[in-house]
């Protein structure tokens, strides 16, 4: 356009503009004197401002420092102060950086206004956001009672809520998938067995000071937690000798002594066997089980049918590798790092016993309070707090979901399977409205397709969420969470081999309009009427819980925003008490037998594949966690997709190349995205293998989309764990479809006569 | 003239915000129709609901169900890493230090398309020609243009494709006059 016509016209657009209020004086203001100081002008991250925090990058929580230039975070490193990372945080800690600035993050309150699962949504004000969920904790808990309410929880920031859905009076306030899909069988096992959490979020197991390790499905190095890893090392740098039991050979197979390629499902058929064989050749620590645990004939006699000849088909290994493995294990007694593990819902139905064979083998090596064994933890001193929540007098369900339907679901919450049956079925009472804070639950929970149409059932549902996962697209209100670098959060104390303490603080301002889990969970609290959250801010409850251990904020920061403790760990053995009712180890769990479960574990076969089929499983990757950082571009450029494993003798058999690209179809019908195969000699023939949390299916993931195949959405079969209630995800299998075509994949290890075959239910839901 | 252009710049950035009260009523959609006359871009009647531009701008600017959206931030297209924050937001804030200023109440990042249309109106209101050249030259029209496809390859909601128009226009006849009176 010529200058001279615009002038021409302007005198009709400038009347139309004058009846406007236009211009925002906020917007801009004058520069002030002390932002006006720039960063020096250096390279990199060099004159920036350090600022020390918690990384969440994964759950193990290293201590980092933040570098921020001009008010961008620009570098993220080790805290050096800390002692059990130093200046060292993994590919994902390093990552932070593109978390906090990744343009597909939730900026904004949404409203829901498409179809749940459809991802349409409208920006909503924070006040509109918390009153309508407000209203709709209320007007649920009026019409259907509290238990109606129903909270998937996940990590440090989902706490607050919780407290929420605990003062409604809900009886499932915490549905924590980390204990349900994950953790819940291995804690429960040495809970009952040792009287604490041995391995929860995290492993008591001093691997730096053993002779010998055992690790049975456990992966460090693919599985990446900085401290926990290099203890791993040093222990190998040390000398010790390493046991890998694993259907695949994993980053630690390859470091192994001797690895053991077992059939998957009769891990605790070879843990049985080992008992057996230590305690009838005597090569127990006969000490310590006299001395420290009780049970022991109980045991003895259980065991006693498990020989290594019994085990050797049904675990598809040779007697003399079982063998030579046992003895380098017992010949390093008690100096033998028996790994407890963590993820341990694979089976469902054997897999608490599984993890106490685990814990009890521990005991029988006497390794448990001494170098390189199983070690106690080192409390650390903080302040008590208590956000002052009253709880309405709990309405006791006629059958409840968190306590009737297994027996020890209670000390972790509600199953999540429970929950989600209870909101297609009603029964025992209707679930109607879910929260979700920290957790996809659509990439974690077994059979995503019966949680969608759980959704879909719903009156409403909310989450907090930083990224737009498949659950924010299939909520009613999303919540925009801050992310770690943006926010406060409790003390955080670490109580392993080198204990400190040390607190998560803002390293850059929030973005956009999202704001931090306490602001939310307290705003939450005073729409709803409820009587919670007495401070006004994280850094009031801070610094009552650091006063609790003689600090302030300010002098924790002058320290390096970290304090270090001695470690306590081990015992000497007149001293020697585990923290069960009568300090003793429990050989055998009477708890267990009162409630008609085995108090001593027992090989319960899982269904082998059917024909034409191979087992799936499914492990981690060290530079992401779940499926919470596929969206990160610099781990994206890392690891774009997963690949399937498949054994090189079965891809010669159908003429599968390596590279080539598949689709997957589990047993019911369900196929996966296109996903690359990789031929390896590295993987048993019934059995394939995937890196966990790829193929999202959220397409407002602009890097994660369709990126690899999704394990979880091949999970479509699952059984319930009997002790607690988690879900087997190691229950399903798959076969190959090529350019369209079905392909059944031959059986070369056809299972023994003792191990059934799996037999797919009649009513199915299948072939979507 | 100045003057003019900058009620127009803060027309665009009024329009770039989040639907509400301000800028989804009958007179502010006048204002649009003027401007785009003033433009000679094709414009029908423009009469849209509240709702429909906020699911319109939700999807476009905040976060699209297809993945397919138009992020109104400088530092997305001036990095090679895509990222939030990056040397776009550097670019923006060095001149608007320049120029004696510093984004107030916003939430978003300093290179917000709305906060850069303010500055240019701050910068054509003040007579500051020479600093607002600089900003077209280096730092604006290196970016928008690219923001501009990649919306108008969205074939998005025809409010903000009339209003991406607009401000395409009127960055680079405000870029020419400020040369025609500069030089």
């Amino acid at each position: 356009m010529k200058r001279r016509n615009f002038l021409k016209l302007s005198a009709s657009a400038c009347a139309a503009l004058a009846a406007l209020q236009l211009g925002d004086k906020d917007i801009f203001r004058p520069v002030q004197a002390r932002s006006a100081a720039e960063a020096p002008k250096l390279p990199g991250s060099l004159g920036a401002k350090e600022i020390t925090s918690v990384c969440e990058m994964c759950f193990w929580r290293c201590p980092i420092v933040g570098k921020v230039k001009n008010g961008r975070l620009v570098k993220i490193e080790g805290n050096p102060k800390s002692p059990a990372n130093g200046t060292r945080v993994c590919a994902r800690g390093n990552s932070g950086v593109q978390l906090l600035y990744d343009p597909d993050r939730i900026k904004y309150p949404l409203k829901r206004t498409g179809s749940r699962g459809e991802g349409k949504w409208a920006r909503i004000s924070w006040d509109e956001a918390l009153d309508e969920v407000a209203h709709n904790l209320k007007e649920t808990k009026r019409k259907y009672g509290p238990h109606a309410l129903a909270f998937f929880d996940h990590g440090a920031s989902a706490e607050f809520m919780r407290d929420i859905f605990k003062t409604l009076g809900s009886e499932n306030y915490t549905n924590e998938p980390a204990f349900f899909q994950c953790v819940g069988p291995a804690a429960l096992a040495y809970l009952m067995t040792y009287g604490y959490v041995t391995t929860g979020t995290r492993q008591y197991i001093d691997m730096k000071n053993a002779k010998a390790m055992l690790f049975i499905g456990t992966h460090i190095g693919e599985n990446v937690h900085v401290s926990h890893v290099r203890e791993f090392i040093e222990g190998l740098q040390n000398g010790a000798k390493l046991v890998v039991v694993d259907p695949r050979y994993s980053a630690s197979a390859a470091k192994a002594d001797i690895y053991l390629p077992i059939r998957p499902g009769t891990d605790t058929a070879l843990l049985l066997a080992w008992m057996n064989f230590i305690i009838s050749e005597g090569l127990y620590n006969k000490e310590f089980v006299e001395k420290h645990c009780t049970g022991f004939d109980e045991l003895k006699k259980a065991v006693k049918k498990y020989t290594l000849q019994w085990a050797s088909p049904i675990c598809d290994l040779p007697v003399r590798d079982m063998k030579k493995a046992i003895l380098l294990l017992a010949g390093n007694s008690p100096h033998v790092a028996v790994h407890p593990g963590r993820h341990s819902t694979w089976y469902g139905r054997g897999d608490t016993g599984r993890h106490q064979a685990l814990a009890i083998l521990a005991a029988l090596f006497g390794a448990v309070g001494v170098e390189g064994g199983l070690y106690f933890p080192t409390h650390v001193k903080k302040g008590h707090i208590s956000f002052g929540c009253v709880e309405e007098e709990p309405e006791t369900p006629a059958k409840s979901i968190s306590e009737d339907y297994y027996p020890f679901a209670s000390t972790f919450g509600s199953p999540t399977s429970k929950i989600i049956e209870a909101t297609l079925t009603g029964k025992p009472y209707p679930v109607k409205l879910w929260g979700i804070n920290g957790v996809n639950i659509l990439q974690t929970i077994s059979n995503p397709y019966h949680t969608m149409e759980a959704i879909k059932k719903l009156d409403f549902i909310f989450c907090e969420e930083i990224l737009p996962t498949e659950t924010a697209i299939w909520s009613d209100i999303v919540l925009p969470g801050a992310t770690y670098l943006e926010r406060y959060d409790t003390v955080y104390t670490f109580d392993l081999l080198t204990p400190y303490l040390t607190v998560r603080q803002p390293v850059v301002k929030p973005m956009f309009e999202v704001k931090s889990s306490f602001w939310i969970a307290r705003e939450l609290a005073k729409r709803t009427g409820l009587k919670c959250f007495n401070y006004n801010n994280e850094v009031e409850f801070i610094e009552e819980e650091l006063k609790g251990a003689g600090l302030t904020l300010k002098e924790l920061n002058q320290k390096g925003g970290i304090v270090s403790y001695k470690a306590n760990p081990y015992r000497d053995p007149k001293e020697f008490k585990v923290a069960t009712e009568d300090g003793k180890v429990q050989l055998a769990v009477e708890d267990f037998a009162d409630e008609d479960l085995d108090p001593v574990p027992k090989f319960v076969p899982t269904p082998a594949p059917p024909k034409g089929y191979v087992r799936l499983v499914y492990g981690r990757s060290p530079v992401h966690t779940f499926s919470r950082t596929m969206n990160n571009k610099w781990l994206h450029n890392e690891a774009p997709e997963n690949l399937l494993w498949l054994n090189d003798k079965v891809a010669k058999k159908v003429n599968i190349k390596d590279g080539e690209e598949v689709v997957l179809e589990n047993q019911d019908g369900y196929r996966s995205w296109p996903i690359k195969i990789k031929v390896t000699p590295g993987i048993r023939p019934d059995t394939a293998y995937m890196v966990h949390g790829f193929g999202s299916r959220s397409k407002q993931l602009s890097k994660a989309y369709k990126q690899g195949a999704s394990d979880q959405f091949l999970v479509t079969e699952y059984e319930d764990d009997p002790f607690m209630g988690a879900s087997s995800h190691r229950t399903n299998f798959i076969r190959i479809v090529k350019a369209g075509k079905v392909i059944n994949l031959p059986e070369l290890c056809p299972p023994p006569k003792d191990i059934p075959r799996f037999v797919p239910q009649k009513n199915r839901t299948g072939g979507k | 003239m100045n003057k003019e252009l900058a009620k127009i710049s803060y027309l665009l950035a009024q329009g770039f915000s989040y639907p509400g009260q301000n800028n989804c009523n009958k007179t502010f959609f006048e204002a649009v129709k003027e401007v785009a006359n003033a433009f000679e871009v094709p414009c029908g009647s423009i009469s849209f609901s509240k709702d429909e531009l906020c699911q319109a701008y939700t999807q476009l600017f905040i976060n699209e169900p297809q993945g397919r959206w138009a992020p109104p931030f400088s530092s997305v297209y001036l990095s090679a890493q895509g990222l939030l924050m990056d040397k776009g937001r550097e670019q923006a804030v060095k001149f608007y230090k320049e120029a004696g200023l510093e984004p107030g109440r916003l939430t978003e990042p300093e290179d917000f398309l709305v906060t850069e249309l303010h500055f240019v109106a701050e910068l054509l209101d003040s007579d500051n020609l020479g600093l607002l050249s600089r900003f077209l030259q280096q730092h604006m029209l290196k970016w928008f243009p690219c923001f501009y496809r990649r919306l108008k390859a969205l074939k998005p909601h025809p409010y903000y494709l009339l209003l991406a128009d607009l401000t395409s226009r009127f960055l680079d006849t405000t870029y020419q006059e400020v040369i025609d009176e500069t030089t």
